[in-house]
C-alpha cells in the first residue's frame, strides 16, 4: 500500500490495486486515511526555525571561528 | 536547503523536541562548518548533514531515556471492516478558513510524531516531512531500503491512528457554584 501511495509500485501492480480499492470500501478508506496522514506530514510537518534560536546558533559558530583564528 | 533549518527541524521533531533540541542543532552546525569544505557533491552534503544531525541526536539521547512508554501492537493498527470507519484522518484543508484547523492539526501531528518509537520517527520525518527518497533515508539511517520501507509502513500506521483519534481535552474543574449546589 505504501509503495502504491508513494508512486513506487509498477504500473501493472498499481492498476491491480486500484481495481481492488474501487470495489473494497474498507481498503479504500484505509488508503484514504494513509494518504491524508502523508499529506498532513508534507503540508504541516515542517517547523519554523525561531529567530532567537538562529541568532544564538550563529553567535556560537562565530565564537568558535574567532577562537580558531586566535588559536 | 539551509543547513540551520534542516538541523533545527531534525532536532525539534526527531530528537524529541525537548530543551536538548537547540544544543543538538548547534552541535550539528559546528560540525557542519568544520567539515563542509571537504564535501564536493551537493547531494553528498545533503545526506552528510542529515547523518551529522542524527549522530548529534544519538549522542544526546545516550544521556537520557526517550522511548515512548507504551506501544500499540501492530495488529491493532491494521484496518478491519468493522474498525476502519472508526478512524478518520482529518484532511489538511486549503484557504484562510482552514488556518485554525491546520494549526490544531499541526499540533496533533507533532504530538503524534513524538509518540512514535524513535526508529520509526526518524524514517517518517526524513521520508514524509523532508521528502528524501527511500534510498537517501537508508543512507542516512545506515540501513537497507527494505528496512526503511518496513519502518515507514509501521510509522505511518501509528500516525494514522494518532491523527484519527480525537484530541484529549484538558481536564477543567467544574465551577464552584455547581459543586456547592450538588451538596
Amino acid at each position: 500500500m505504501n509503495e502504491f501511495l508513494d508512486g513506487e509500485l509498477s504500473m501493472r501492480r498499481a492498476e491491480t490495486l486500484e481495481q481492488h480499492l474501487a470495489g473494497c470500501e474498507c481498503c479504500a478508506e484505509f488508503a484514504g486515511d494513509l494518504r491524508r496522514a502523508i499529506a498532513t506530514c508534507r503540508r504541516l510537518g515542517r517547523v519554523a526555525l525561531p529567530r532567537a534560536v538562529q541568532a544564538r546558533a550563529r553567535q556560537r559558530v562565530r565564537d568558535l571561528l574567532a577562537g580558531h583564528s586566535r588559536g | 536547503m539551509r543547513a540551520q533549518e534542516v538541523a533545527w527541524r531534525f532536532s525539534a521533531l526527531v530528537c524529541g523536541g525537548s530543551d536538548d533540541a537547540e544544543d543538538v542543532m548547534q552541535d550539528a552546525l559546528l560540525r557542519t562548518y568544520s567539515h563542509v569544505g571537504r564535501i564536493r557533491e551537493p547531494n553528498a552534503f545533503k545526506s552528510w548533514l542529515y547523518r551529522t544531525v542524527r549522530n548529534a541526536c544519538l549522542m544526546k539521547r545516550r544521556r537520557r531515556v526517550n522511548e515512548p512508554k507504551h506501544m500499540d501492537p501492530i495488529g491493532d493498527l491494521l484496518p478491519t471492516p468493522e474498525g476502519v470507519r472508526a478512524m478518520q484522518v482529518p484532511d489538511p484543508g486549503l484557504g484562510p478558513e482552514a488556518l485554525a484547523i491546520n494549526a490544531r492539526l499541526r499540533q496533533r501531528l507533532h504530538h503524534a510524531l513524538k509518540g512514535l518509537p524513535p526508529s520509526y520517527r526518524i524514517v517518517v520525518f526524513l521520508r514524509d516531512i523532508e521528502g528524501l527518497s527511500t534510498r537517501e533515508v537508508a543512507e542516512v539511517v545506515a540501513t537497507s531500503e527494505a528496512n526503511v520501507k518496513q519502518r515507514l509502513h509501521r510509522g505511518r500506521l501509528f500516525l494514522r491512528k494518532a491523527l484519527a483519534e480525537p484530541p484529549r481535552l484538558p481536564y477543567t474543574a467544574p465551577p464552584a457554584a455547581s459543586i456547592s449546589r450538588s451538596r
